[in-house]
């Protein structure tokens, strides 16, 4: 969180006065805010080599919003409303970078593929499948869209309870909850199959 | 589960946990009662949540994070990525990653967009889009982005196209409100290159400002083709927010992200789309220009679509009330909801578009007439039309040598023959060709050998038909250039057999008439051979042979029977058939295996191996010693090599053996013969022109005219013929050095750098390129761009250009020794008994300048060297060596006058030698008998010849001879014109020395502030002389005393 001193109301009054037009730019925007995110949070944790085990990650914080907002070019109607967008590509771009490692771990149909680039990609780092998370996930946002939400914002963007609580304006409490309620349930589905 | 039932779940879920362990399963039993569902829900997720402490607590993100950091690190700045050095990212799409790179290979920029990786999971859409994309940029249509290509590396797949510097139309309509013209303008070349891309049955899809890229000159450049349809099958992934139809719920809200303004009501309803979306999402863009706004907008993509299904735009004359009429009926009709109504083809909208243009243009006319001096610029700034885009200039003689060289018999081959249809005009009101027309070209397929004897394997057979087929005027071949590029973008090896499958490809992608396929089996001793025309298109039977040949001796023959036949069946007429009527196997041989070698040595000469080719040619021609054919490639191997007196040679045994070629073949022996045997530029200018009517589809008769036309300095002509050569072959990268070099001749510099981005544009490449960018240069004073010239020169052309170029740049600026040392370095790397003619002149470059600078060396044993090799084509200036330096004579008047006649004696009819050397040796010696005034007489026969090879020798030389005659005036004016045509030989010296001259002249004249101003200038660009040059030290003498 970078710039604290901006109060988030102000930001949303101003993007409403921005959010005339053109949308299909701030996407554009969006989409290369995400990709550098992620390429950001994917140099970070192999630098740290799993020094412990989380991400310190200030994923998609003000920062990134506010360089959108600079931009003038922000169709999004409030900051929660970007950062759950931001999360879902990013949940998107993660589950189909799994799925082509997938593919690869397989042996499928990329048989063409240099032997060296196949073996730099090490065994999985997690122990489930991401996919199958990802399909269990769709479930869960079925009961409560809320906890596929804080699953999205925690687990695929890589932000910390407070930053969680800050984007969907609830407390740090509720966050840790449905976190909470989430992992079970998740992980049960995760082991029945 | 209900969703009580889940509240209540979560309910006691989370109270359990506020509970000690070991009191949860109380608790939980407690509350639930008689509930067993609820409780072993509760209690699977209590257990689970005992069990899932970490779960999910690394981020995904550390699951691909390698696939991610690959990537990455793979394309930072400077990363090598193949044979490509990444610059910088210049953006990020929903398709992927754009970064702007070098080729270190063709020395270019281009962008190389790294597809995500989503992309790689469907592999028959990404084929499909992949043959699309590179469909659209086989048009080679000017405003549609050439890809140069895909490729796949270490797990991502890439596009690599042609870099645009300029703005996307998006950020320039943001900037600024576009003027009637330049919408005009713009709206033509985009409708242009649909109106192609059409034609080739490719639909855009996605046409939207952010896809139309406007270079800083008002280009105008497609982009995406075939890309909409990817992502559009691709719907579900979010990234693909670029795609037009899909909608995108990227939240439960239902958010729809991209841009959906351009869509066509059929694409808002999920309808198949087909060209008539490209022109109601260019209506759209049109109307956005003019208007300010786009037609349909709802404020949100829904309502949008909405609109464009139900509702009217806004009319256009209510927002702008200075848009003419016609354009605004242009602009509903192609914005009709209803497809049968818009405009049928792009074609049509390109037609009224034009004719507005023309008429507003018309008016504009009349209104400056009338109100002379008003506002003129304005519909100028934005003109570049596709028409336009031309090149330019001249320069070294040595290098159009090379050019036509080289390709000049590739062409030839390729080249060719026309199909000429009897009832065109049932083609196309019936839509089916039982003929071939004039306008068609077709594809020889390599023959199908079912023999099992090689002999007829690779492109024997296929060579020998090529010739048969050429002959008439009625075919048209597709050339070899064109085949090689098509297979370059389908991602095949060049030298891949086409067989009828590649050939089919290669018709539908080039939108080629016909394939014609030949196939030879056994039947027992003898052989049958079917030829069959086949539709490029649908592959349908258009025409076909079969013949029988007894015996293998007879083969050749029954291939000729069989291919007069089948252009019969294809529709020529009698008296061409007659005409052109040379029997195959006398044409080429009648020796197999000599026509086995011969298409060896070809395929090998078309990859660019003169080397590999020679021996094989030259073993055909002992098998067969009256293989004419083998004779001509033999000639043009030699010329590749850079041994022309071999060159001549060779095409003196073509040529006396010409009478039993085809016509075509015929003619080209005897342009060859004129051009390296007698040098006679008259008699081979007939034979070009012949060709030229005969053959309109050649494109190696107006490039070997063109080159006669440039060494004699007819510049606009010589332009012309090479414009016509690019317009027949456009994939041939000499003519466009040759170009280019004649516009540097005529000083249009600018045009000459961007005819050679052009050739670059088009992935073509040839040293001479980066020679020509690096004259540009000099001629500019660009030292910045002479130092980026020099080494890329360094890297991608090899050491020797290098330092022949930097030493012409030293003898420029008066550094005599370190040009001495550079040709002497250059000399010795390429192995001084070499057949290269540029080798042998070497050192007599060095000579000359020493010569001008007031060294006098013997140096008639280089030139009698020099000559031998190159003969009719050396640059005539080694005749003048021996003869003058600056002002004093040096060197043996009589010995060049000797060596002059022997050349005229051997070469009476050459023209080089008539028009420049037997004048310029005239006049030296003349001069070193002190009768200037005669000199100047013999010099007056070099005057209609002037900007051809002898550049500025023929001016400088009168030059001198009013100097000696002290006509001050008349000397002025003779190095006047040197300055004022720098780019006849940009790195000469002789352009300093004419600022001396000029001082000299002028203090004759008595103009003394004149000539202080020419000392000044001459010294300021030889500040860097080597300080005990005579004629350095002259000058400096001369110019105190002016003080």
């Amino acid at each position: 969180m970078t710039d604290k001193a901006r109060p988030s109301s102000e930001i949303t009054e101003e993007l409403r006065d921005w959010s005339d037009n053109r949308r299909d730019d701030s996407a554009d925007a969006l989409l290369k805010l995400v990709y550098t995110e992620l390429h950001r949070q994917a140099h970070r944790y192999l630098q740290k080599e799993r020094v412990g085990h989380t991400l310190q990650t200030t994923a998609l914080v003000n920062e990134a919003y506010l360089k959108l907002v600079e931009q003038k070019s922000v169709a999004w109607e409030s900051r929660s409303h970007f950062y759950a967008i931001a999360a879902t590509m990013m949940r998107r771009i993660l589950i189909d970078y799994a799925k082509t490692k997938h593919r690869i771990r397989r042996g499928g149909i990329h048989s063409d593929l240099p032997l060296e680039n196949a073996l730099t990609i090490r065994v999985s780092e997690t122990d489930f499948d991401l996919l199958a998370l990802d399909e269990a996930l769709n479930r869960l946002a079925a009961k409560e869209a809320q906890l596929a939400k804080v699953v999205e914002l925690r687990f695929f963007s890589g932000l910390d309870v407070v930053e969680t609580a800050k984007v969907l304006g609830l407390s740090e409490s509720t966050i840790k909850r449905d976190w909470r309620m989430a992992k079970a349930w998740l992980r049960r589905e995760l082991t029945r199959s | 589960m209900a969703d009580e039932k889940w509240q209540k779940v979560r309910e006691i879920f989370d109270s359990a946990l506020r509970h000690k362990p070991d009191e949860r399963r109380r608790f939980v039993n407690e509350v639930c009662g008689d509930d067993k569902t609820l409780l072993a829900e509760v209690e699977s997720l209590l257990s689970s949540h005992d069990s899932a402490e970490s779960f999910m607590e690394t981020p995904a993100v550390a699951e691909v994070a390698h696939m991610i950091e690959i990537k990455i690190k793979k394309l930072e700045a400077g990363k090598r990525f193949g044979y490509y050095e990444i610059i910088n990212q210049i953006g990020v799409g929903g398709m992927g990653e754009v970064y702007l790179a070098r080729d270190k290979k063709l020395d270019r920029k281009v962008a190389i967009k790294i597809l995500n990786e989503e992309f790689n999971e469907d592999q028959s859409h990404l084929q499909r889009f992949v043959s699309e994309a590179k469909a659209a940029s086989a048009l080679n249509h000017p405003n549609i982005l050439t890809i140069y290509e895909f490729g796949e590396a270490e797990d991502a797949r890439f596009i690599v196209s042609e870099y645009i510097e300029g703005k996307t139309l998006r950020e320039i309509i943001r900037e600024s409100k576009l003027t009637l013209p330049q919408i005009l303008d713009i709206s033509i070349q985009i409708t242009g290159a649909l109106s192609a891309a059409h034609k080739a049955h490719l639909v855009h899809r996605d046409i939207k400002p952010e896809n139309i890229m406007i270079r800083p000159d008002g280009y105008v450049k497609v982009l995406d083709f075939g890309l909409a349809k990817l992502v559009e099958q691709k719907n579900k992934s979010i990234l693909s927010l670029e795609e037009p139809t899909v909608r995108q719920n990227l939240t439960a809200k239902g958010v729809i992200v991209g841009t959906v303004n351009y869509m066509s009501p059929e694409q808002a309803k999920g309808e198949r789309v087909d060209e008539r979306t490209d022109i109601f999402s260019l209506g759209v863009l049109v109307y956005e220009m003019l208007a300010g706004k786009p037609p349909f907008d709802g404020g949100n993509a829904i309502e949008t679509m909405g609109s464009i299904l139900n509702k009217e735009p806004v009319p256009l004359s209510r927002l702008t009330p200075e848009v003419p009429h016609e354009v605004e009926r242009i602009i509903n009709k192609a914005l009709r909801k209803d497809r049968e109504q818009r405009y049928q083809t792009a074609k049509d909208l390109l037609i009224d578009l034009t004719g507005v243009r023309q008429d507003l243009e018309f008016q504009n006319k009349l209104e400056r007439t009338a109100t002379p001096d008003r506002k003129e610029a304005k519909t100028q700034v934005f003109n570049p039309t596709t028409s336009d885009i031309t090149p330019h200039p001249t320069s070294s003689a040595e290098y159009i040598i090379n050019s036509i060289k080289h390709h000049k018999r590739l062409a030839v081959l390729g080249l060719v023959s026309l199909l000429i249809a009897s009832i065109a005009l049932s083609f196309f009101v019936f839509n089916r060709s039982p003929v071939l027309t004039e306008k068609d070209t077709i594809l020889l397929a390599d023959f199908v050998n079912t023999t099992g004897d090689a002999t007829f394997d690779g492109s024997t057979l296929k060579q020998a038909l090529a010739v048969q087929l050429r002959q008439t005027p009625f075919l048209h071949l597709f050339p070899e250039e064109g085949v090689r590029e098509t297979l370059r973008y389908m991602g095949q090896p060049e030298d891949e057999h086409i067989t009828p499958q590649v050939g089919r490809e290669i018709c539908r992608r080039r939108g080629l008439k016909a394939l014609l396929v030949g196939t030879i089996a056994s039947l027992g001793r003898d052989y049958a051979i079917t030829l069959e025309a086949l539709n490029g298109q649908t592959g349908e039977t258009i025409a076909s042979q079969q013949i029988q040949a007894e015996g293998k001796e007879q083969v050749l023959k029954a291939l000729g029977q069989a291919a007069l036949e089948l252009r019969k069946q294809l529709g020529e007429s009698l008296s061409t058939l007659q005409k052109y009527d040379a029997p195959i196997e006398q044409a080429t041989t009648s020796s197999l295996e000599a026509l086995n070698l011969y298409s060896k040595g070809l395929e090998l000469q078309y990859r660019g191996d003169a080397k590999g080719a020679l021996p094989l040619l030259n073993r055909a021609v002992e098998l067969d010693p009256n293989f004419a054919e083998a004779y001509l490639w033999l000639s043009w191997t030699y010329v590749n090599l850079g041994d022309n007196g071999k060159a001549g040679d060779f095409a003196a045994k073509a040529y006396s053996l010409r009478d039993r070629v085809t016509e075509l073949e015929k003619l080209h022996i005897d342009e060859i013969y004129h051009l390296f045997t007698t040098g006679d530029f008259e008699k081979q200018k007939e034979a070009d022109e012949l060709i030229k009517r005969l053959y309109p589809n050649d494109s190696l008769a107006p490039a070997s005219l063109g080159y006669g036309y440039l060494r004699i300095g007819q510049l606009e002509q010589a332009l012309t013929e090479f414009r016509e050569a690019i317009r027949t072959n456009p994939n041939e990268s000499h003519y466009y050095g040759n170009v280019s070099d004649i516009l540097i001749r005529l000083n249009r510099f600018d045009e000459a750098r961007e005819t050679i981005k052009q050739a670059q544009t088009r992935n073509l490449g040839h040293p001479g390129y980066r020679r020509f960018l690096y004259l540009i240069g000099l001629a500019q004073g660009d030292a910045t761009e002479v130092q980026r010239q020099l080494e890329a020169i360094r890297k991608i052309d090899g050491e020797r250009r290098a330092l022949t170029a930097e030493a012409g740049a030293s003898v420029f600026s008066g550094r005599w020794r370190k040009a001495q040392e550079l040709y002497h370095r250059a000399a010795q790397l390429s192995g001084t008994p070499s057949p290269s003619g540029t080798n042998a002149i070497l050192p007599v470059a060095a000579t000359i300048a020493g010569a001008l600078f007031g060294f006098c060396q013997p140096a008639t044993n280089d030139v009698r060297q020099a000559l031998t090799i190159s003969r009719l084509n050396s640059p005539v200036q080694i005749l003048y060596v021996p003869v003058l330096a600056d002002g004093s004579l040096c060197g043996d008047a009589d010995e060049a006058q000797k060596l002059a006649d022997e050349q005229l004696r051997r070469y009476p009819n050459a023209t080089l030698l008539n028009v420049y050397s037997e004048p310029i040796v005239r006049a030296a010696t003349a001069l070193q008998r002190n009768r200037a005034d005669q000199a100047i007489e013999f010099l007056n026969a070099a005057i209609p010849y002037e900007g051809g090879f002898a550049a500025f020798w023929p001016d400088y030389l009168r030059g001198q001879a009013y100097l000696r005659l002290r006509r001050g005036d008349e000397a002025a004016a003779e190095f006047q014109k040197i300055l004022d045509h720098r780019g006849w030989d940009p790195a000469s010296p002789m352009y300093p020395l004419a600022h001396l001259g000029r001082a000299r002249a002028l203090s004759l004249a008595g103009d003394l502030t004149g000539s202080r101003k020419s000392y000044q200038d001459f010294f300021a660009l030889w500040k860097d002389a080597d300080s005990d040059l005579p004629v350095l030290i002259d000058a400096r003498k001369q110019y105190e005393q002016l003080k």
